[in-house]
């Protein structure tokens, strides 16, 4: 058939039209027609923390809670969405509204204020795992030992939160040192490897570890603290949390609940009854909002302490690794073929995977590799070292590229002069390659001070793990936008100091 | 005994053999020039007899002193460290691109080897530097960097930078053919002054009047042989060789 021209247009339009509507479906969540009657639950919750949520051998997200959430679900007819988080950004996931509560094993005694609870669903003790052969035998043992805990925990709210005990406060202070750890597996495998003497922790999630980890470690008869488990929605929504209480009573009365706690574990640690019984939420006597010691000066205070962390790894990975770096790119310019691809090798990987990792490696790989027990202080070395070791492969490259940028004609030039190699390098290669690769290491530089920030992986308190940390203890993205006015005012410095460098150096081309 | 022997030397890149057995014998205070096409093998042969680029067969004396030889298998043996280090006293070399170090003044440039190298006494190096940059008329210019210089001052000063290190002869590689034409003629006029001070230089050109009115001896080269060679009356004015006749020619647009 044939069209007229001005038919053919429209036709073109109401294809492109239904291309881009289609498009647009796809893209825009609820903007599909299919998708109008699906009212979502989002769950908030730290997939490092079995049995309660993490992910399992096949890569789903599962756990007791989520279990739980999933029933619950099902009764209101929602959509449920299980959104994995950092801990330690909990609250600003809840209040900017990205989560619709957290359920993940949330212990809310010292928290009674900060979140609108469901009734207590688990009662749960605070208890310390030690090695097996390990010589400690009752808490007073720990003293001068290095105790691990996970960040913002409800172990370590134990030992210094705002309603620690006396007794636990002077625990704590008996221990060499109090290692917060970003996470569960972690701590295990700082335990393992001897870098922390003891793990304190939820007996619930103990007794899951010690299941699945064998029985290499062993539970102390004394616990720090007895605490209980409910679900934290954002202060004041109260009718979101009335919803889902109904369901979990539903659950609990006609046995589900019970069937679901018996799966996981769990039926010694729930308390889901006995809470409905008392019928009392949690908090619900006072709307203190708790956060008051959370001036600006604490924060600062508080930052100040990260800052000289950072400031450390910061100078000393520059002054080990552009010397390392150097050293690389000399050998990565060997006559002898295999130091060469040593040196290539090497700058492949420590670019090809990320510093994280390396970090990682750095500091488990002497214990898991070689079965070497290294000191606490390592902990820091590891930082260091790792940094250094990622940083030198960049500078080497960068160191290269400079030196291969001086024109041939110039080492003919110093051949016939009669300079040596190292004569000529240090008086006429040097000098024109630091010229050359200022703008480039001002770039790494400048990345420098943001990565330090990975130093968290470590457990290393820089200065943005512990706003993270002030930020979810006091509820507030203050902390984090204070650690970053920081990185800018220091990359500022640098680039300002660098540009004056620049420019003294401008005298010739 | 003759301050350089080449004997026979061979170069080959990859495939392509450059030279083909080129031989030559300069006594302390010739001045020799070197003409040819481009691609005869000229500018090589320049950097073979000052071991910029090994050669592959053949060798080089100077001033009686064996640099390179070849033995009984075809092999190349270099003399001792010590050895090389001082033969390679004995020569320097200009650059077509001058290869000044962009990086230090005109006075460094030229007083830097002397006393790093052959451990003058850094006054003495100045004084002697100034006395050069006056010879090569810059005097005035010891402050400044190369990039503040024109094309023919940094060639000047390129000059001043090997006569400082006071060497027995002077390599020129097309030490003019970088220059704007009017620039040309200020270099060359230092380059005669030399020639006239009895200095031995051996000099690989295109301009075949300036190698005409300094030499006391002209090379013809062409494809890895030396073709011909002479007074400048013999080579330029009066060529034997069809190959000679026809560069010439081309030059002077017949």
């Amino acid at each position: 058939m044939h069209l007229p021209k001005i038919n053919f247009k429209v036709r073109r339009s109401l294809v492109l039209f239904m291309i881009v509507s289609f498009i647009i479906t796809l893209i825009v969540p609820g903007f599909s027609v299919f998708a109008q009657d699906d009212l979502t639950f989002t769950v908030g919750f730290d997939a490092e923390f079995p049995p309660y949520g993490y992910k399992d051998e096949n890569g789903e997200y599962v756990g007791f809670d989520l279990e739980l959430a999933e029933e619950v679900c099902r009764r209101n007819n929602w959509k449920l969405v299980k959104q994995p988080i950092d801990w330690n950004s909990k609250d600003i996931e809840l209040n900017s509204g990205q989560i619709d509560c957290i359920w993940n094993g949330f212990t809310l005694n010292g928290r009674e204020n900060e979140y609108t609870w469901s009734y207590p669903y688990v009662d749960n003790s605070q208890v310390v795992i030690v090695l097996n052969d390990s010589d400690i035998n009752k808490k007073s043992d720990l003293a001068g030992h290095i105790v691990a805990v996970q960040a913002d925990s409800s172990a370590l709210a134990a030992f210094e939160g705002e309603d620690a005990s006396e007794e636990n406060i002077k625990l704590a202070q008996s221990f060499s040192q109090l290692q917060q750890v970003s996470d569960y597996n972690n701590a295990f495998m700082n335990l393992e490897a001897g870098l922390v003497d003891a793990i304190c922790m939820d007996i619930g999630v103990a007794g899951y570890q010690l299941k699945i980890r064998g029985d290499v470690f062993r539970i102390l008869d004394d616990s720090i603290s007895s605490e209980q488990y409910a679900i934290g929605f954002k202060k004041g929504n109260e009718e979101l949390r009335d919803l889902v209480q109904a369901a979990l009573n539903d659950m609990c009365i006609d046995g589900t609940f019970d069937k679901i706690a018996g799966k996981w574990g769990l039926s010694n640690a729930v308390c889901l009854e006995k809470s409905m019984e008392e019928g009392v939420f949690p908090g619900a006597d006072s709307d203190n909002t708790g956060s008051s010691k959370y001036t600006l000066g604490f924060i600062l205070s508080e930052l100040s302490t990260g800052l000289k962390a950072t400031l450390s790894i910061f100078f000393l990975t520059l002054l080990f690794s552009m010397p390392l770096g150097l050293l690389i790119t000399f050998v990565r310019r060997s006559k002898i073929w295999i130091l060469r691809w040593i040196a290539r090798i090497y700058i492949s990987i420590m670019r090809g995977t990320p510093l994280m990792l390396q970090l990682l490696v750095v500091f488990f790989g002497p214990f898991y590799l070689f079965k070497i027990q290294m000191p606490a202080s390592y902990r820091f070395w590891a930082v260091i070292i790792g940094f250094t070791l990622n940083y030198a492969a960049y500078f080497a490259e960068i160191f290269r590229a400079g030196i291969d940028s001086i024109p041939a004609g110039q080492y003919e030039a110093g051949k016939i002069l009669g300079y040596t190699n190292n004569q000529f390098f240090r008086k006429i290669v040097l000098p024109q390659m630091i010229k050359r690769v200022l703008p480039p290491v001002t770039n790494e530089t400048v990345t420098l001070v943001k990565d330090t920030s990975l130093a968290f992986v470590l457990s290393y308190m820089e200065i943005f793990t512990i706003a993270k940390q002030v930020a979810a203890g006091s509820a507030n993205i203050i902390p984090l936008f204070v650690a970053g006015v920081f990185y800018y005012v220091f990359n500022f410095a640098i680039a300002v100091i660098m540009e004056h460098i620049e420019k003294k150096l401008d005298y010739y081309r | 005994m003759s301050l350089l022997e080449v004997k026979d030397i061979k170069k080959s890149y990859k495939d392509l053999e450059v030279l083909k057995g080129v031989s030559l014998t300069m006594e302390e205070g010739e001045v020799v020039s070197v003409i040819g096409p481009s691609g005869s093998g000229k500018s090589t042969f320049l950097r073979c007899a000052t071991m910029l680029e090994n050669i592959d067969s053949g060798s080089l004396i100077y001033n009686g002193s064996t640099a390179v030889k070849t033995d009984a298998n075809g092999k190349i043996i270099f003399a001792d460290y010590n050895e090389l280090k001082k033969i390679r006293s004995y020569f320097s070399m200009v650059f077509q691109n001058f290869n000044l170090f962009p990086h230090y003044n005109v006075l460094k440039n030229i007083t830097d080897a002397p006393v790093n190298v052959l451990k003058q006494d850094k006054d003495t190096a100045i004084k002697n530097a100034m006395h050069l940059l006056e010879t090569v008329g810059l005097d005035g210019k010891e402050n400044s960097y190369p990039c503040e210089l024109s094309g023919g001052q940094q060639q000047r000063v390129a000059i001043a930078r090997a006569l400082a290190m006071n060497p027995k002869i002077i390599f020129f590689d097309e030490p003019t053919s970088a220059l704007d034409p009017e620039i040309t003629a200020g270099v060359l006029k230092i380059l005669k002054k030399l020639a006239q001070e009895k200095k031995t230089m051996l000099i690989v050109t295109h301009e075949i009047s300036f190698a005409r009115n300094i030499s006391d001896r002209v090379i013809f080269m062409d494809g890895g042989h030396i073709i011909e060679q002479g007074t400048p009356e013999e080579v330029i004015d009066n060529p034997k060789n069809e190959r000679t006749k026809q560069f010439l020619n081309t030059l002077s647009g017949k």
